[in-house]
């Protein structure tokens, strides 16, 4: 029995229980029937013995439909399964507008699969991006240590030195910031989930950054009244407010207010940052969020651009989402994350 | 004072580096290059503080860690990791460290924890709870949360006033802007601006002016400290 394929299987098991009602009634019309009523019993009989026959033919017929039908469905995913598995990760399962298992497991598997093809796109981004990226920082440290290898002046060589270390430092910041993308898009950190006040986390970065903005000239408002705790990542929800911050120091130049908030809006969770500076124009919104990308205005100024992507990410983890959005004037950037 | 120092790491490299660097110190130092011979040396022998890199051959870091709580060695234990994720500073602190340190660190940064975690060690050993902070002209009162100093009480902002014990609790040793982040604040971050920076120099404000001395210094490339 187990070596037959599956379909076989239940058109054998559909005959089988048509067979088995048949008899169940023969039985009960040989019992229910005595013996002055012989005739009709015959009759009775005979037309039992036809309705047994047509049953079994019908029965190998819709076994062998439902078998049919059950097949070609389970193919459909055996294709997509074989496609998928040699590596194109496009495949998807047909799905109909019916809403029988079928259609439930085509849907499950797409979603499975459209889950899958982001992860391995953004990783090959990902690698490809710092392969290139990573360029231009040790093409940096090569330069300075060859020209300190050469300096003849003590004090030139510790200076070039000391720029070697402050370049390494940078370069690990990256690699860090890469590790903490990829974890957090892969969603391996929902383990240190736990419930924790917005506000409070919005007070707590205030806090940590008023005086910074003070020495700028800048006025830090927080606007966060009390909400119910979400359940959330502290450590990286506080770096991902802090990478906004940083922003808008750094890009919120000739700004003179920076404004942390949190709000509720329809069972979703408002946090983030507004700042009174230049902004982004729309059309650089996109650009702004690309990994390593870096606007033309900010090229001058240090930073890899990886900041709003880990906070992008950071988001997802939270199965939420980065919204950057014209402050009039300025850049507000908000983190939109659902409860629950 | 020289104290006793466990160093398990199997990089010879990095092992040479922290070595000669403590050394310096006039620290007395032991070393294991694998996870095994490391448990057995830290069992057996009475150390001041253990570090302990988290990637080992025959046992793992965090096994040898577990290890040791379970026979009930106490030694203060530093973790060196690789793994720098912020899940896997925490999972290390978890794990019963006392203190995490990402590679690659700065040999300053290094010097700053394994002080503080020998400082502290010092404190639970004398089993005394402290009521009072002295440092110099500079006096804490724990319980109240005044600070005086020569007699002249400086008024501080809670988070000026938890800055404050802690580098006197660290006092006359460097503390860097990552353990007052983390020791301070409890965030594990890494700030891009010189976020930190800037609350001490308010501190210092507060705690120097007015006064013929300074008492919070700035070590270039490494921290802070507050000494007379």
């Amino acid at each position: 029995m187990n070596r037959l394929p599956t379909t076989a299987r239940i058109a054998i098991l559909a005959v089988f229980l048509s067979l088995a009602g048949s008899f169940v009634l023969l039985g009960f019309i040989r019992y229910a029937t005595v013996a002055e009523h012989e005739g009709l019993a015959e009759a009775l009989e005979s037309a039992l013995l036809l309705a047994l026959g047509l049953s079994v033919a019908f029965g190998i017929i819709s076994g062998w439909l439902i078998a049919r039908f059950v097949g070609r469905r389970v193919e459909d995913v055996v294709r997509v399964a074989d496609a998928v598995g040699a590596g194109n990760l496009s495949h998807r399962a047909p799905t109909s507008h019916g809403n029988d298992a079928f259609d439930h497991l085509a849907r499950r598997i797409n979603a499975m699969l459209d889950r899958t093809e982001t992860l391995m796109s953004e990783l090959r981004l990902l690698t490809d991006s710092l392969a290139h990226d990573l360029r231009s920082p040790v093409q940096r440290l090569r330069a300075r240590i060859e020209r300190a290898l050469i300096a003849s002046d003590q004090a030139q060589r510790d200076q070039l030195l000391s720029g070697v270390l402050d370049e390494t430092d940078a370069l690990m910041r990256i690699l860090t910031t890469v590790l903490e993308i990829g974890r957090s898009e892969a969603l391996a950190s929902r383990g240190q989930f736990a419930p924790l006040y917005p506000s409070t986390l919005i007070a707590e970065l205030g806090e940590i950054y008023e005086p910074l903005a003070d020495e700028s000239g800048i006025t830090l408002c927080v606007d966060a009244p009390p909400f119910a705790p979400i359940n959330g990542h502290r450590q990286l929800l506080a770096q991902a407010l802090s990478n906004l911050i940083d922003n808008a120091l750094r890009y919120g130049v000739g700004g003179t207010k920076i404004t942390l908030f949190a709000a509720e809006d329809s069972g979703e969770l408002h946090i983030g940052i507004a700042d009174s500076g230049p902004g982004i124009a729309m059309a650089d919104m996109d650009d702004a969020r690309r990994r390593f990308g870096r606007l033309d205005s900010a090229r001058g100024l240090p930073g890899a651009g990886l900041g709003l992507s880990l906070v992008e990410a950071i988001a997802h983890l939270h199965s939420g989402r980065l919204e950057l959005s014209d402050n009039m004037p300025g850049l507000r950037a908000t983190l939109v994350l659902p409860r629950g | 004072m020289g104290r006793k120092i466990l160093v398990i790491e199997d990089d010879a490299d990095t092992r040479a580096f922290i070595v000669k660097g403590l050394g310096e110190q006039s620290h007395v130092i032991d070393q294991s290059s694998d996870g095994r011979d490391g448990l057995f040396m830290a069992t057996s022998g009475s150390y001041d503080l253990i570090i302990l890199d988290r990637m080992l051959p025959a046992l793992d870091g965090l096994g040898v860690l577990k290890a040791l709580r379970a026979a009930d060695v106490a030694t203060p234990v530093l973790i060196l990791s690789a793994l720098a994720s912020v899940d896997d500073r925490i999972a290390g602190l978890e794990s019963g460290s006392d203190d995490y340190l990402v590679k690659p660190f700065a040999f300053s940064e290094l010097l700053a924890r394994v002080n503080a975690l020998l400082r502290r060690a010092d404190g639970k050993v004398s089993g005394m709870t402290e009521t009072r902070l002295m440092v110099g002209d500079l006096d804490i009162d724990l319980l109240s949360r005044i600070v005086r100093r020569s007699g002249k009480a400086i008024d501080l902002k809670p988070r000026e006033y938890a800055l404050l014990e802690y580098f006197a609790r660290n006092a006359g040793r460097v503390v860097t802007r990552t353990m007052l982040l983390e020791q301070v604040w409890d965030y594990h971050f890494d700030p891009a601006t010189n976020v930190i920076d800037v609350h001490v120099s308010r501190l210092r404000r507060k705690l120097d002016d007015g006064f013929d001395t300074t008492m919070l210094h700035t070590v270039r490339g490494a921290g802070y400290r507050l000494a007379v």
